[in-house]
């Protein structure tokens, strides 16, 4: 029900959020983003695969012995654009979805949250994280076209819990504080609520988690150490 | 031989009679919203110590009963104090069963994950949760528990069960309309 959902979402939502994430003026036109992901996999993968499979040597295209140590993931790559572009879209409805979920039932609460815990900052986020052209356009191999497309994929999945994780402690805090937490506590907020390393597998995905979830747990056990709170 | 017999039967009539003049200790029960004293004394004092909890403010005998009736009538009255069951049910209506990530996810507690026992204590502490390890929990006794708990009707309660994302985390909501904050309790 929440994947349909996402999927109506993802169609709706797409062309307007694009729009708005990449408008700076109002001539700006919509870029169908899934489209244009399509797009750059096509023509990155085309010109990786000739790269990697020749080499100018003495002013000549010879071939290159490339050793298809990931054979599969390079069959894959190279073979199934559209079942790449699909499931990735699908990361992004879900993702979506999640983080709606999550916002109306924490309610005014969360959405009070400012600066990379708000709502419109952790939406904007999923486009940047959904947009793979950026990425693809650095990648110098096909293995490295795989790991751009599952680390877009592994952010995808987190975000949902990372806005989660930033909008409780944004709001914690704000409790700790009495609603006016110093600029020190808002800074290290801030920081926290953007971390976030490369993770290519759901072990380096969670191996994340735990150690945002960790560092936002230090936070708090050192506000407090510093009240004298007790604990050590 | 018949002398010392007569002398005998005299003796134990009069240990006898002596013993059922003297007024036996009745027993009665006062229920508060929270709990059940039980207090022995003779009729007269039971009597007028029915009278003296009939008028006593429940606030002000919440938790201290015991005390009060002993300031009141003195150490000779056998008092004895039962949290009842009453107790537990006016604590807790809602129990989530939860981990220490989701729970935070959720906003039910603050991030714990990965801090000591001590140190997830003291952020507990910050946010107004009385809190305890799942060994201290586990130690209490039933009427412990249930003391705990009724500890948690002007506040929260925490039990942790360890440090990891995964472990446990049971969390009792508070009844609102008794118009007390609405606390919780985690186990």
């Amino acid at each position: 029900m929440i994947l349909k959902a996402a999927k109506a979402l993802t169609v709706a939502v797409l062309a307007a959020a694009v729009l708005a994430a990449s408008a700076p003026s109002a001539s700006a036109t919509a870029r169908n983003m899934t489209e244009s992901n399509k797009m750059a996999l096509a023509r990155r993968t085309r010109e990786v695969q000739r790269a990697e499979l020749f080499r100018v040597s003495r002013g000549r295209m010879r071939p290159n012995p490339v050793v298809f140590s990931r054979h599969g993931i390079y069959q894959h790559v190279l073979q199934n654009h559209d079942l790449i572009i699909r499931e990735h879209t699908d990361y992004f409805g879900n993702a979506m979805a999640r983080m709606g979920k999550f916002y109306a039932e924490r309610g005014p609460e969360a959405r009070r949250a400012g600066g990379s815990a708000s709502m419109e900052s952790r939406m904007k986020e999923l486009l940047r994280i959904y947009d793979l052209e950026p990425a693809l356009e650095k990648c110098e191999t096909l293995y490295e076209i795989w790991q751009a497309v599952e680390e877009s994929r592994g952010a995808m999945e987190a975000l949902p819990a990372r806005a989660a994780m930033a909008a409780n402690a944004a709001i914690w805090a704000s409790e700790a504080f009495g609603g006016d937490p110093p600029e020190s506590v808002s800074a290290k907020l801030e920081e926290l609520a953007g971390r976030w390393p490369p993770a290519r597998d759901v072990f380096e995905i969670e191996k994340n988690l735990k150690e945002l979830a960790e560092a936002y747990a230090e936070l708090f056990a050192g506000i407090a150490a510093e009240r004298g709170e007790g604990g050590r | 031989m018949r002398k010392a017999l007569a002398f005998f039967v005299v003796a134990a009539a009069l240990c006898l009679s002596a013993l059922a003049e003297t007024p036996a200790p009745e027993k009665a029960t006062i229920e508060f919203d929270d709990r059940a004293v039980v207090v022995s004394a003779d009729r007269a004092l039971l009597e007028k110590i029915s009278r003296w909890a009939a008028e006593l403010e429940p606030d002000a005998a919440r938790g201290r009963v015991e005390d009060l009736i002993r300031a009141e009538f003195g150490d000779g009255v056998d008092v004895e104090v039962f949290e009842t069951g009453r107790a537990a049910d006016a604590v807790g209506v809602k129990t989530i069963r939860t981990t220490l990530r989701a729970g935070a996810m959720d906003g039910l507690i603050p991030p714990l994950e990965g801090l000591s026992a001590e140190r997830a204590k003291s952020v507990l502490g910050m946010f107004g949760f009385t809190s305890v390890t799942v060994e201290e929990f586990e130690s209490l006794t039933e009427q412990g528990r249930i003391r705990l708990l009724a500890g948690a009707r002007s506040g929260r309660v925490a039990v942790i069960h360890g440090a990891d994302a995964f472990d446990a985390v049971v969390i009792h909501l508070m009844r609102e309309a008794d118009g007390e904050k609405a606390g919780k309790v985690v186990e």
